[in-house]
Parts: structure tokens; C-alpha cells; sequence
């Protein structure tokens, strides 16, 4: 009666979250420490795309980076040393619907978790993997990490570590059935935001590593990539990950590279002297095992009933 | 046309897995029916009407002696096939012992440090040029000083990719008859009871130095006792045991060290040293030994010298038989442990009425509570057992005649108090009534409560 058609009116949805529902406790890192972008980023991510947090489950093991679950205001699951990504599939193959994330570190997923890391990989469940890569063990106070790179000096190696780092990436490229395998960085939050929503996006197991900087173990560590740009690669593609083209103009060496490309994907991501950000691989088509763990939900007591009695039967006198 | 040789069986050494019948395009092959009496196995038996010579059985045969071809003329000496490669160059020695050397150490003056560092140093002076671990707090300082004196000491640290690793790299470390350790803590000594158990089955040395904290799980990093029955009754699957070691100073963590590693050799078997988290982090003044020990190759070892050539290391007995045979065995070294190894500390205990039973920090608190009760005229003494398995129960028996109260005082909930019920159950001893002060989750019994307990059961027995 005032003239308003009945399309115009609003549709506002019946829950609306904001960042306020994904706070939890004050987060007690570092002052300085990488995770508290990326906390940020997760929160602005769940509120953006509006998850309900009794439908998101955040795990996570051992490590500074597994503080993580304790400042969702979402279901969290602080698990064993090295076993975030067994819990995360576990919860993922029962309850499909809930969104799951995973975050670890490198200690966490590269040294004691290697082996749940590469089969989880295999698994390709519809997960999203944060890998809080700081290079370092934070948490029992600077021992070198499986990605600290060759000749970090830590108490655990006081003449500098002897063995070439893990390269997370290039494992993560080389398992079978890898399906979404990206790179970011915490201090570049426009970047980090757009890689783990293309992550969230993805169906399967995206794997993103964020490279972290540890203000007290590793101080210096990035720093040359923060004050000199230059020095790192973004990959632009339109399947790539997008942002804002301003953002993107700090970054003068760009490589346009096809995310379907994984062979080429592996080559960046073997290059240790130039740190890569961006997609590098991606594919949506790979065999999910939580979709083989969701097929026989919902079936009705009688059709339960037929199976048992079709096995048993074969046990009759 | 020429003829081939047609090819014989040695029947002993034969041991019938027919890969020659598959391969006989004749079928002149068959699997045999009498058993073998020098070997116990069926040999094939073979019908030569229709061979052709073809030769390929014998290729087939795995066995470098087992099918071998007709010589053509028939007349042939057998020769042994031992000496085919001519005469052995050295006889096989008998495996033997090289002694280790105890060498006087040049007297220094105390140390000011922390218990897991003086640990470090025990073993270091027992000989130990071995590490392998995990970072986990609180335990992690003595790996740390083991990373920086070891690759100068002709040494090996190696931070493992988990406590699973970790154990396994003392399996085979030890298995070459060197002195290994690793420290660890609670959820890392979880990880590690697989291994033990394979160690204890394999009959192989190797201390484990396990920084006790708050459990379950995860728990938090504060000093705890949870883990008594872990170590002195859950050393993993089977029938399992090692002598467990409770050091309640930062001296008592050098001096256990070392007594560690000279009796994980003697019974071939881990040795356990259990701290609470303070014990690991707590500082105080250390004296060093007058000696030092320079380890030998015990005659068991897979050392990779020529006279320990023969050695296996294994822990797998298939035939039941031989399983029981060791498990005795085994056994019988625990007896043995149990008879001679126990340790115990007596404070004032000659007159006592009142006993406190407490190992590690709590032992402390006790101490101070018995000082301190002595004054007021109580008769309260002070029993610290430093083996916690084998239970330090011969020491305990001469005091219990004129004991009337044990008050067991612990960061735990009860573990150590279980361990005393259990052997005086085991000894058929009357058990005196047995009271408890606990605390969980990181935090110690007070001086106070101690005291506050005694005073009430005192006021009880008066």
C-alpha cells in the first residue's frame, strides 16, 4: 500500500552471525605471532560465510598453532600430538555435514603426524587443512622443526640444523588423490583470507600452508619477504585464488599458472629460492573416501534389518 | 643326438617346497611322501622315465645343492660342499665380552643445576655418548644439553620424528650393546611403552628418564605421580617389568643416572627413572663423581665386529615351548631384581610410630614435616623408597613392628600407596593402618597438610 512492490522486500535471514559468535577466550600467543592474523582471517571467513557454529568443528594437536579450537566459539577438538588429521576425518566420515577444519603445525603435521598427513591426503575428505608453518618448535621453546631450513640454529641443533628442510607443499603434490594444495602467507591478510576461502570453497581436502613468522624463536625469518615483496611469487590465474588488484600490484614477480597444471605446480613448489603464494594445484573431480563413509546414511531400521539377516543367515542350521 | 644330463637329489638337502614340480614340463616331479630323518622335511621324489634333460628343474631348484645334474660318466665323488669355497679364513669365535674401564675423575667442584641436566651429566659419566628424543616439556632442557656436549664428545644426539621413533632408535642402538637414553615426559612415554616392551622382550638395555606431569592426556605441564603404576605395572603389552628409579634431589638424579646404566647392563633390561615435573626443573648443588665409567661391548651385542658376527637380537618366540623357556627366564631376572635391587631411604624411622611413605618432591615436603613434628616430640619417620619396582619391602618389614600408621604422601591418586598394599600382600604382612595425603593436577602436598594430618591421626592413635 506504499507503493512497495513485494520484491523488494528484504530477505533477512533467521540467524545472523557475527564475528562476536566465533570469539572465544582472548588469545594468548605471542605478542607479534602470526597466528592472530590467521585466527582473524577463520573468524571473518565463518561470519562471511555465515556457519553456524554448532556446525563447524575446528581440531587441532600439539603445538603453539593448536591453541586454535580454544578461541573458536565453535565445537573444538584439542587432540594428540600429531593426530589432528585422524580426528578430523574421523569426525568428518560420520558427520558429513559439519564443517571441519584442521589446524597444525609443522611439528604437528611433519614430523609426528607425517604418516596420518600423507594418508589423510590420499583420504582427500572434504576438510580444510591450515598447516601454521613457523619453521620451529614454539611451544617447548625453539628445537628445530622438520621445515626449519638448513643451518637453523635452535637448542636442539646449537651448530645449525644438518638436513634440508621438508618441503610441505612438494609432499603434499607428490601423494596420490592431492586435490587442492595452496600457499599463503599471515601477513598479507587480503591474500590469507582469499586462500582459505578458496580452500573452505573447495570439495575435498584443501591443504594450505601459511607461512608464520614466530617473534620469539624466529625472528628474523621472513623478514626479508615482508620488507622486499619481490622476493616471493603470487601466482595469478583466473582459477587461481583472487584478490584485489591493488593488493596484488605490491607483488612484481607474478607467474600466471594454471592451478589443473600439476606438473607445473610441482616445479614451483620445488624452487626453495622463491616462495610461491597462490593456487597451486587443484582438482575437484578426486575420489572422496567421506562421500563412500556418508552413502549408507539414513537407512531405514527395516532395510538394517534385511542386511543382518542376509548375513546371518548364512551362519543357519 | 646329444644327452643331456639328466639331474639327482641330494634328499637332505631337499626340503620339498616343489618349485621344481611346476617347472618339469614332463611331470617327472613329485612331491615326496617319506619324511627326510636328517632334516624332518618331505623331499620330491623324482621318476626319470620321461626326462628329457631339459635342465630346467634344476634352475628351479633354490637350493645350491638340492637338484644337480648326472655327471655322464656315472662314476663321481661326492664332495662336501662346505669346502666349495675353500677353507673358512678365520673359524668362527665365540662371541665375547669387551670389559668397560672405570677411570678416576679428576675432582671438580659442585655444580649449581637443574635435575634434568645433572641426569644428562650422570650419563654422561656413565658412559652414555647415545641420545635420541622428542622435545616435550618439562624434560626437554636434558636432551637440549645432550645436542650441544655430544657431537663434541665423539657422540650422537638425534631428535627423532616422534617418541615412536625414538624408542626404536634406542631398540637398535642398544641392540649394538652402547649405552642409550632418552628423557621424555608423560604423553611421550605413553608412546613409548610399545618399544620398552620389545626391549624387554629382545633382553636389551636403555634408560628412559620420564619427567612426570599432569594426566590424563594431555594435562597440563605441572608436577604430577600419575604415572607410578604406568612404570612399575604397564611397561606395555606382556609379561613386562623394569627396575624404576625415583630420585628426590638434583644429586639423587646424577647418582641414579648412573646407577641406571650399570644395572640396565647387568639384567639386560630398561631401566626406568621417574621425576615430577620439579624434580626435572628444580636446581641445586651436584657433586660429581670420583669416577667415570668408559662402557664395553657386552658378548650379546650385533656390534658389527667378527666375534659378535652370530648375534640376533629378536623378541619373537614362535613355539610356545621356547616362549615359555624365556618367559621363565625373564622371570627369573625379575626375581633376581627383586631380591637384590631394592633401595629405600630411612629417616628416622628407628623409633618411628608414625611412617610417611613419599618419593620424589613430595619426599621433600615429607622430610620437612618429619623435621618439623620431631620437634614437638612426635615419633614420625620418613620411608622413601628409591626403587619403586622391586618394592623396597625387606627394608620396610624391620620397621613395622613398632609402626602404627603409614601415611602415604603423594601427587598422585594413590598409585605409590598401591604398590605398598600390593607387597605387603605379597609378603603376608599385617598391614598397619595406612592414611594418605594427595593432590592432583600439578600440585604437591604442603608441608602443611602433612602436618596437619599427622597431628590428627596422632590425636586418633593417642
Amino acid at each position: 500500500m506504499f507503493g512497495l512492490k513485494s520484491d523488494c522486500i528484504l530477505d533477512i535471514p533467521e540467524e545472523y552471525y557475527t564475528l562476536a559468535d566465533y570469539e572465544s577466550a582472548i588469545a594468548r600467543w605471542c605478542p607479534g605471532c602470526g597466528d592472530h592474523g590467521i585466527l582473524t582471517s577463520v573468524q571473518r571467513l565463518c561470519s562471511e560465510k555465515q556457519l553456524a557454529p554448532e556446525n563447524t568443528v575446528f581440531v587441532s594437536g600439539i603445538g603453539c598453532s593448536s591453541r586454535f579450537p580454544h578461541y573458536m566459539k565453535t565445537y573444538g577438538f584439542h587432540g594428540l600430538h600429531g593426530r589432528a588429521l585422524p580426528v578430523a576425518c574421523g569426525v568428518k566420515f560420520r558427520r558429513p555435514d559439519l564443517h571441519v577444519f584442521v589446524a597444525t603445525g609443522d611439528g604437528d603435521c611433519c614430523s609426528i603426524g607425517t604418516a596420518h598427513w600423507i594418508h589423510a591426503i590420499r583420504y582427500n575428505m572434504n576438510i580444510t587443512v591450515l598447516l601454521l608453518d613457523n619453521e620451529i618448535y614454539g611451544l617447548t621453546k625453539g628445537q628445530t622443526s622438520p621445515t626449519s631450513s638448513k643451518g637453523t640454529v635452535s637448542n636442539t641443533n646449537p651448530h645449525g640444523s644438518i638436513l634440508p628442510p621438508i618441503n610441505p607443499i612438494q609432499t603434499t603434490l607428490g601423494v596420490a588423490n592431492a586435490s587442492f594444495v595452496a600457499q599463503t602467507v599471515d601477513w598479507n591478510p587480503a591474500h590469507l583470507y582469499a586462500t582459505i576461502e578458496a580452500g573452505f570453497e573447495h570439495p575435498g581436502f584443501s591443504f594450505i600452508r601459511i607461512l608464520q613468522r614466530c617473534p620469539v624463536f624466529q625472528k628474523e625469518l621472513f623478514q626479508p619477504v615482508i620488507n622486499n615483496p619481490d622476493e616471493i611469487t603470487l601466482l595469478t590465474h583466473k582459477n587461481g585464488i583472487q584478490i584485489d588488484p591493488a593488493v596484488a600490484k605490491m607483488y612484481k614477480h607474478t607467474v600466471d599458472h594454471d592451478p589443473s597444471n600439476l606438473h607445473e605446480a610441482r616445479e614451483l613448489a620445488e624452487n626453495l629460492d622463491r616462495q610461491v603464494i597462490g593456487l597451486l594445484y587443484q582438482d575437484k573431480t578426486k575420489e572422496r573416501y567421506d562421500l563412500y563413509g556418508a552413502h549408507n546414511m539414513g537407512i531405514t531400521p527395516e532395510e538394517k534389518q534385511k542386511a543382518i539377516n542376509l548375513e546371518l543367515d548364512k551362519f543357519a542350521v | 643326438m646329444k644327452s643331456r644330463p639328466k639331474p639327482y637329489v641330494f634328499p637332505e638337502y631337499c626340503k620339498g617346497c616343489g618349485r621344481c614340480i611346476d617347472s618339469c614340463p614332463k611331470g617327472c616331479i613329485t612331491m615326496g611322501k617319506e619324511v627326510n630323518p636328517l632334516t624332518g622335511l618331505i623331499p620330491i621324489e623324482l621318476s626319470l622315465d620321461q626326462c628329457s634333460g631339459c635342465g630346467l628343474c634344476i634352475s628351479a631348484c633354490p637350493e645350491p645343492f638340492g637338484l644337480r645334474a648326472q655327471e655322464t660318466e656315472f662314476e663321481f665323488e661326492l664332495t662336501d660342499p662346505k669346502s666349495f669355497n675353500g677353507p673358512r679364513p678365520k673359524p668362527l669365535v665365540k662371541p665375547f665380552a669387551i670389559p668397560g674401564e672405570v677411570i678416576p675423575f679428576a675432582q671438580t667442584e659442585s655444580l649449581v643445576t637443574k635435575g634434568t641436566y645433572a641426569s644428562a651429566i650422570g650419563a654422561l659419566l656413565a658412559g652414555c655418548r647415545h641420545f635420541f628424543g622428542y622435545p616435550i616439556t618439562p624434560s626437554t632442557e636434558g636432551a637440549e644439553l645432550m645436542a650441544k656436549l655430544l657431537p663434541d664428545l665423539d657422540g650422537v644426539f638425534i631428535q627423532a620424528v616422534s617418541e615412536v621413533a625414538t624408542v626404536n632408535m634406542m631398540y637398535g642402538c642398544s641392540g649394538a650393546g652402547l649405552p642409550c637414553m632418552t628423557f621424555t615426559s608423560s604423553p611421550g612415554f605413553s608412546l613409548m611403552l610399545e618399544g620398552i616392551s620389545y626391549s624387554i622382550g629382545a633382553e636389551l638395555p636403555g634408560v628412559f628418564v620420564n619427567i612426570m606431569r599432569g594426566g590424563p592426556g594431555l594435562g597440563n605441564l605441572g608436577p604430577e605421580q600419575a604415572d607410578i603404576k604406568l612404570v612399575c605395572r604397564g611397561l606395555g603389552h606382556g609379561n613386562t617389568h623394569a627396575i624404576v628409579l625415583a630420585p628426590y634431589t638434583p644429586q639423587e638424579m646424577l647418582d641414579l643416572t648412573m646407577l641406571a646404566f650399570e644395572l640396565t647392563f647387568k639384567y639386560r633390561n630398561p631401566v626406568i627413572i621417574v621425576g615430577d615435573g620439579y624434580m626435572g626443573q628444580m636446581t641445586g648443588r651436584v657433586n660429581l663423581p670420583k669416577t667415570m665409567i668408559k662402557p664395553g661391548i657386552p658378548e650379546w651385542a650385533v656390534y658389527g665386529d667378527e666375534s659378535h658376527r652370530g648375534n640376533l637380537i629378536c623378541s619373537i618366540e614362535l613355539n610356545e615351548a621356547d616362549l615359555e623357556r624365556n618367559n621363565i627366564h625373564i622371570n627369573n631376572k625379575y626375581r633376581q631384581m627383586t631380591q637384590n635391587e631394592q633401595r629405600a631411604d630411612l629417616y628416622h624411622c628407628d623409633d618411628a610410630e608414625i611412617i610417611l611413605m613419599a618419593c620424589n618432591t613430595p619426599a621433600r615436603m615429607a622430610k620437612g614435616a618429619v623435621r618439623e613434628l620431631r620437634k614437638q616430640g612426635l615419633k614420625v619417620g620418613l620411608f622413601r623408597p628409591i626403587t619403586l619396582w622391586p618394592f623396597p619391602i625387606d627394608l620396610l618389614k624391620p620397621i613395622l613392628s613398632h609402626t602404627k600408621q603409614i601415611i602415604t604422601v603423594e601427587a598422585g591418586n594413590g598409585q605409590l600407596e598401591d604398590e605398598l598394599r600390593m607387597a605387603l600382600s605379597h609378603h603376608n604382612l599385617e598391614c598397619p593402618s595406612i592414611d594418605h595425603v594427595r593432590r592432583f593436577g600439578g600440585i604437591l602436598p604442603q608441608l602443611k597438610e602433612i602436618i596437619e594430618k599427622v597431628i590428627s591421626v596422632e590425636e586418633v592413635l593417642a
